[in-house]
């Protein structure tokens, strides 16, 4: 090309075209950059390039957004971590007043549904052939027009929400509703502890949800409260049980909790004294509970010689001790959803002196609002066709309620959900809300206390709060933003002292992620004694017919998680059952009704009003009279999960396309009193034949041989050591057994370290919560692989909890025991790859090299720990709109190489260069992994051995401090802390 | 060497002679033994070779095609599991390794100590190393995860910065262990043809001399031509002797140098050498009572060959029988819970049928040959043979599978089922070996002709020179 052919290419088209010769240029250029621009990437959905630049967002760096977590009512904190402009993993945010810098595995798992493909883009209008999307301005259009001829008929608007505890919304819900003649809230809570609230308006005249204090109670009685799973607030429970229980403090402190319960929960396997009670029996036990205590009090009330017929009578009457001399510091919760049950459980605590102390009653708890009896009540009018109106918001009644709330006859229906769901099937109009991670709200979980969210992302689908749609619907033209920012200026601003500026107010506020408020708790009235009645013992089931109890599953929780595949693969952390639901019974009750593991039976209401057909699973620890159900499966859509999951020859699908994933058990909650009950109604179980296998990863649940293989003296492997509170204090380091190891080495060290990474975990604190196990899976991209994958044990979790079960029945104990790559110093795995594919690094990390590995699997074989991870297949994920929840620090390792922990060295590396930035050393505490990072419970600690100052190398000499498998001589870097429980040494033997 | 100098006074039962005549059967001349062992190649394909060739080529059909699945989708397609990593592929390994030892034993060992019985058979033996070792090799290959990248376990120069490979991994020497293995048998079985591709060249006329003229390299059976040759043999075969030892160890390495119970025992180099000589001596005598029927070779692989190579069965299978004892008594003697347990869980666990095949094959099957009657019984041999195999391969599934299946941690125990395509791949390698073995009857001559010829002379004049004449 000469100059004049070059600038020609310069000049206007027409001028080029008008010759053969520019007419094949232009040709040329066209085909090239039509070629060219096929190649980029197709455009991000809503993705919108910053035209300035901010000075926080440098691409490769992470940057930090503290919010609060929507993954379930509780409200705990979050740090939300975002690369080039998305959220990749959510964190807990330190100093949280709810959640204290823990987060749970749904809260983890949360982050996940910010990427789902399913989400609505837009408003959807039903029309015949299903629904279609329109705009927001035709939306308001016609639903504006739609309320006005409501609000000048006088017609019935209703709004049907979830617990909503953010004030703004609520503010803005209450100007909407008040400008219809008949508008109302209900507000109902799929996991309901109504009963609660109901008992507080009957004995202190205010229906709160008292805060509980874990960690001022000394001695904690729970009759079926899974308070450290699932209950309420797991995350503020699990880190105020475990301050309750400091073995570092001074002086060292643990309460006592004892647990009564049906089925075998998390919170049940942590206690110090378990025992089974079946549903019916709770009423009489609290009964003869409170009138121990009252005996102790001296106040004769109504329940005296309620102990007289009391199950469990000698116990009753160790925990009224116990109570009684820890008055004060005691603590007494009750799952079950019955008024009476509730009343007694405040009869005790006030008898206890309670309420002021481990019950707060000044800063009451917001984190579950609902009221069943409005709910019945709305039941009622939808039934006799008087609601014009329904709005649904943050809850998917068509599913929760199994059917009972008849949502499609109310006339118009409008659903604010992220995603196709069971309700919004009904309705007129969908109008989609942002994810948490993509909208402005607050939230006020305990009374005072309120939280922030703020965006994290663009919106990725369009959505809009309901907040917002509330304002456009009423007329107000602002922003959601500025809805939020206008409601905190006017409200919550004046009731604060701390600051005199808005701006610097709201700002601190967002940064923080929280405000706490002077208290301006409900006035309480004095304690009404006269609500207080004994209960009787409910006559058994019929022959044959057993009590249900329906719970709900750590990830799962009432199914709002179903669509979210990470918390469908994470191990139960009782069952270790992934994928599933299942009816459980005790072994016992299993045998005699020759029912085994897997096998199909259907689980009816005696009362012919439900029906759900399920696997057997055979739970150790139950009540023999019990068959528990976890609610929170069968979600309709979920067959999506058809394609999770290599597809191959003998590959089975997750789910059958048509399928759910497990069964729906919400049609066996039935009603009590017009509230949502869940346990203790009658139900038969009858085997249907067939038989499926339940995708457990771990096989053998017990540290004891199977008896005909155990060798004499060693039939129980010594891989958790346990030992009693009072034990601990003779001797902290007796539980462990050591092993005399030749104190001279073979291959010297040679290599002298500066520093050595290691971690701690303190199985005394840890309560099996796994949400270090979904926090693993965010961080490090460790894929998702399916039922079938999980059924040939390759589960890819780098991080997995040993769950160990010693006894069965009321004797069942169970230790927890979180296992990873224990970074070995003589790592069995290192020497024998033939192509220096996993290595040792030079501040003791056990390295894996992805891009060197050949996948000989040796060092899978020979790992004791068997925390070695291989790729099987290619694991892509179900659509791209997923994989921007991978973390871009972290290498997706292809099909053929081994994978296990890293210690989170992208952390390592990253704390490293910035140190080195800033001209200093590491700090103590600066490197946490992910597991550490959201540990409710603060059991794994992680940092440099070979600094003497550091918490894990002060922790690592513990004398409860040991190393798994010592006499390997391996030299693993991570130490656990035996386990302490504060039962009686007699009553738990050795633990291991 | 030393080692399997035993091994040899087993045949020495005292018998009134041990005649040549026993070794080649019916009064066979030079001529006549050239034309009998020539003949095959000769003439066109029977149909008794087609049929076995298209049943071999199936397998090794079905093998290939299990094997690309594999390779295009993945290991998962197998059976294993994050605690049981190897399974029929590591299996398959060891198990014809072993097979290929005794090739190797009987040409070379056996040629040492002038054992004149091994003539007819040593030919066969040697192929069939070299065979079963290229079966042996395809396994670490294609188990890999990314096969694709096998090479990287040869230390060659390369730029990709420092990396190496790492001389503390078994499976490194395992590498040297085979690479050496297979370039010596080859060696040395290819040395061992020169005098009969050179018969057979002089046989052959047009391509086909030319052919075999190249491959002769020459060979012009001048007395120095022989004299140099005999000496290369035996240098060659000293060679080659200590491999018999030290292939095996080093493979069991892979095992013992783990920290996995079951694995972890200084006792499995010697048991590993004397299975994998125990199960080569089964599948020769095998495939000799195959080829003598198919090939018409009666008169050359005779019933006393038959007779010593089953003494010899008996004996190394009770060498074994000890090994699995000691292996037992270690274990209880250890004191090591994890070793007991594991010996406990392979005889008792849930995989304890695999150990019982494994016992009753290897141990109590052979004992059945210590009576002359079943030695002379040649079905009652061929399925001790068959059954010495298939506990042979069963020996190390269970000490593979079952000390996998529940090591240190209940919590990681699991099981181990095979898959369609795994299965593939074990056909397949019989398939391969097969296929080979047929070809190779084709094209080659099966027995050493040369060698024979000079059991035949000494026979023609015999009693002249005992010494050579009593196997030792």
């Amino acid at each position: 090309m000469d100059r004049r052919d070059r600038d020609d290419l310069l000049l206007p088209f027409e001028d080029v075209a008008s010759s053969r010769r520019g007419f094949l240029q232009l040709v040329g250029f066209g085909i090239t950059s039509a070629g060219l621009a096929s190649c980029s990437r197709g455009p991000a959905v809503h993705a919108v390039p910053a035209l300035e630049v901010s000075r926080e967002l440098v691409p490769g760096r992470a940057y930090w957004i503290a919010s609060t977590c929507g993954g379930c009512e509780a409200g705990c904190g979050v740090l939300a971590k975002c690369r080039d402009g998305r959220p990749v993993k959510l964190e807990g945010l330190p100093g949280h007043p709810v959640s204290r810098g823990g987060l749970c595995p749904a809260g983890q798992g949360s982050i996940l549904s910010l990427y789902d493909s399913r989400r609505f883009d837009g408003p959807q209008r039903a029309t015949s052939a299903g629904h279609q999307p329109a705009s927001w301005t035709a939306a308001d259009a016609e639903l504006i027009a739609a309320f006005e001829r409501v609000r000048a008929a006088g017609g019935r608007v209703r709004l049907l929400t979830g617990t909503a505890h953010g004030p703004s919304t609520r503010t803005a819900i209450r100007g909407f509703l008040d400008s219809f003649g008949d508008g109302e809230l209900v507000v109902y809570d799929p996991l309901s502890v109504s009963a609660i609230a109901d008992a507080h308006a009957a004995t202190h005249g205010a229906r709160i949800l008292p805060r509980y204090r874990f960690d001022r109670a000394r001695t904690i009685v729970s009759f079926d409260a899974d308070f450290l799973s699932t209950w309420i607030s797991p995350v503020e429970h699990t880190a105020a049980y475990t301050a309750g229980r400091a073995l570092d403090a001074d002086p060292p402190r643990m309460s006592r909790h004892f647990q009564l319960e049906a089925r075998t929960s998390l919170t049940g396997c942590r206690a110090d004294v378990r025992r089974r009670l079946a549903p019916r029996d709770v009423g009489p036990a609290l009964s003869g509970l409170c009138a121990l205590l009252e005996r102790h009090a001296g106040v004769a009330g109504r329940l005296a010689g309620a102990d007289e017929s009391a199950p469990h009578r000698g116990l009753l009457e160790r925990m009224a001790d116990e109570l009684w001399a820890t008055r004060g510091e005691s603590l007494v919760v009750a799952g079950a959803n019955d008024e009476g049950v509730q009343v007694l459980v405040n009869h005790a605590n006030e008898l206890l002196g309670g309420y002021g102390t481990t019950l707060d009653l000044e800063r009451p708890s917001r984190q579950r609002g609902g009221d069943d009896r409005a709910l019945e009540r709305l039941g009622a009018e939808l039934a006799e066709d008087s609601v014009d109106v329904l709005i649904v918001q943050g809850a998917n009644p068509g599913y929760d309620l199994g059917g009972r709330l008849p949502v499609d006859r109310a006339k118009l229906l409008v659903c604010c959900a992220q995603a196709p769901d069971e309700t919004t099937a009904h309705a007129g109009w969908v109008c989609p809300e942002p994810h948490f991670l993509e909208a402005w709200d607050d939230g006020e979980p305990h009374t005072g206390a309120l939280v922030l969210r703020q965006p994290t992302v663009p919106l990725l689908r369009d959505g809009r709060t309901l907040r917002e749609s509330l304002a456009r619907w009423s007329g107000d033209a602002r922003s959601d933003r500025e809805l939020l920012r206008d409601h905190w200026r006017a409200e919550v601003f004046p009731r604060q002292t701390a600051r005199s500026d808005f701006d610097e107010f709201f700002d601190r506020a967002l940064h923080d992620g929280h405000v706490v408020l002077p208290a301006d708790g409900p006035r309480v009235s004095a304690f009404r004694a006269d609500a207080v009645r004994p209960l009787d013992r409910a006559a058994p089931p019929a022959e044959g017919a057993l009590e249900l109890v329906l719970y709900a599953k750590a990830g799962m929780l009432d199914g709002r998680h179903g669509h979210n595949p990470w918390l469908h693969e994470l191990p139960d952390p009782v069952s270790k059952i992934t994928w599933d639901n299942y009816a459980c019974l005790s072994p016992a009750t299993a045998k005699s009704r020759g029912l085994a593991e897997g096998d199909l039976v259907r689980v009816d209401l005696a009362d012919g009003s439900g029906a759900v057909e399920l696997p057997v699973h055979v739970q150790a620890g139950q009540h023999d009279e019990v068959v528990a159900v976890a609610l929170g499966y069968g979600r309709a859509g979920t067959d999506r999960f058809t394609a999770v999951g290599p597809r191959w020859l003998e590959g089975r699908r997750t789910v059958e396309p048509g399928g759910v994933i497990g069964a729906s058990a919400a049609t066996l909650v039935g009603s009590a009193a017009g509230r949502r009950r869940f346990d203790g109604a009658a139900a038969t179980v009858t085997p249907v034949g067939g038989a499926v296998e339940l995708a457990a990863t771990q096989d053998h649940h017990s540290l004891t041989l199977p008896g005909s293989l155990a060798p004499k003296g060693h039939e129980v492997r010594e891989v958790v050591f346990s030992g009693s509170f009072d034990d601990w204090r003779a001797d902290p380091g007796g539980a462990v057994h050591r092993h005399a190891l030749p104190e001279d080495d073979l291959w010297p060290e040679d290599h002298a370290r500066a520093t050595t990474w290691g971690m701690t975990i303190d199985l005394a604190r840890c309560t099996g919560c796994s949400a270090c196990v979904v926090g693993c899976q965010a961080e490090n991209n460790v894929p998702v692989v399916g039922r079938d994958e999980v059924l040939r044990h390759r589960e890819m979790s780098w991080l997995r909890i040993d769950r160990y079960y010693q006894g069965e029945g009321d004797d069942l104990r169970t230790l927890h025991q979180p296992m990873l790559c224990q970074h070995c110093d003589h790592a069995p795995c290192e020497s024998v790859c033939p192509v220096l594919a996993t290595v040792h690094s030079s501040e003791g990390l056990n390295q894996q090299v992805y891009n060197r590995c050949v996948g000989t699997r040796y060092c899978a074989n020979t790992c004791p720990y068997k925390v070695r991870r291989f790729n099987w297949f290619d694991y892509p994920h179900e659509s791209e709109l997923e994989n921007h929840s991978l973390n871009p620090d972290v290498t997706i390792r292809t099909r053929g190489v081994m994978e296990k922990c890293s210690f989170c060295v992208q952390r390592i590396q990253e704390a490293k260069a910035e140190a080195a930035r800033e001209g200093r050393a590491v700090r103590d505490g600066e490197v946490a992994p992910a597991c550490q990072q959201s540990c409710p419970a603060d059991a794994i600690v992680f940092g440099d051995l070979k600094d003497p100052d550091s918490r894990v190398a002060r922790l690592a000499a513990d004398p409860r401090a040991y190393v798994v498998l010592e006499e390997l001589n391996v030299r693993p870097s991570v130490r656990y802390l035996a386990h302490v429980h504060n039962g009686a040494s007699e009553e738990h033997g050795h633990g291991s | 060497m030393v080692l399997e100098a035993p091994t040899l006074a087993v045949p020495a039962e005292p018998r009134p002679a041990a005649t040549p005549a026993a070794l080649v059967g019916g009064q066979k001349s030079c001529r006549d033994v050239t034309q009998d062992i020539c003949a095959p190649l000769e003439r066109r394909p029977t149909g008794l070779w087609w049929a076995a060739f298209l049943g071999a080529a199936t397998l090794l059909a079905i093998g290939v095609a299990s094997v690309w699945y594999q390779i295009a989708t993945g290991i998962g397609t197998w059976g294993l599991n994050r605690t049981v990593g190897w399974g029929f592929d590591i299996t398959n390994f060891v198990f014809w390794v072993g097979i290929g030892h005794a090739g190797t034993l009987i040409s070379a060992v056996l040629l040492l100590f002038r054992q004149k019985w091994r003539t007819s058979i040593n030919r066969s033996a040697e192929a069939m190393t070299i065979f079963a070792v290229i079966c042996a090799g395809l396994y670490p290959v294609i188990h890999m995860g990314r096969p694709w990248l096998a090479y990287w376990v040869f230390p060659y120069p390369n730029f990709r910065g420092p990396l190496w490979v790492n001389w503390r991994s078994a499976l490194l020497w395992d590498v040297f262990a085979i690479g050496t293995y297979f370039t010596i048998s080859l060696v040395f079985w290819y040395v061992g043809l020169i005098p009969d591709l050179a018969t057979l060249r002089d046989r052959a006329r047009g391509l086909r001399r030319r052919i075999f003229g190249v491959l002769s390299f020459g060979w012009d059976g001048s007395a120095r031509t022989w004299s140099r040759y005999e000496m290369a043999c035996v240098l060659l075969a000293s060679l080659a002797t200590p491999l018999v030892v030290s292939v095996h160890s080093v493979v069991s390495t892979d095992f013992a140098t783990s920290v996995v119970p079951g694995w972890h025992t200084t006792v499995l180099p010697p048991y590993f050498v004397i299975g994998a000589v125990f199960s080569g001596f089964a599948m020769v005598l095998m495939l000799m009572l195959i080829a003598r029927k198919v090939m018409s070779f009666e008169h050359y692989i005779t019933p006393a060959h038959i007779q010593a190579m089953c003494k010899i069965l008996v004996f190394t299978g009770s060498i074994v029988g000890l090994a699995y004892a000691t292996e037992l008594f270690t274990a209880w003697y250890s004191g090591s819970p994890y070793e007991q347990f594991a010996f406990a869980n392979r005889i008792r666990g849930p995989m304890g049928w695999s150990y019982a095949i494994m016992v009753l094959c290897n141990v109590v099957a052979p004992q059945l040959l210590w009576s002359r009657r079943v030695r002379g019984s040649l079905g009652m041999v061929f399925l001790i043979t068959i059954l010495v195999n298939v506990g042979m391969w069963f020996e190390r599934f269970v000490i593979i599978a079952t000390s996998l299946q529940r090591d240190y941690l209940p919590s990681a125990w699991s099981g181990y089922t095979p898959t369609m395509v795994e299965v593939g791949a074990l056909i397949g390698g019989f398939g391969l070996f097969f296929t080979l073995f047929l070809l190779f009857c084709r094209f080659l001559p099966m027995i050493s002709m040369f060698e024979i010829k000079a059991v035949v002379a000494e026979a023609q004049h015999h009693g002249h020179d005992a010494k050579g004449e009593e196997p030792r």
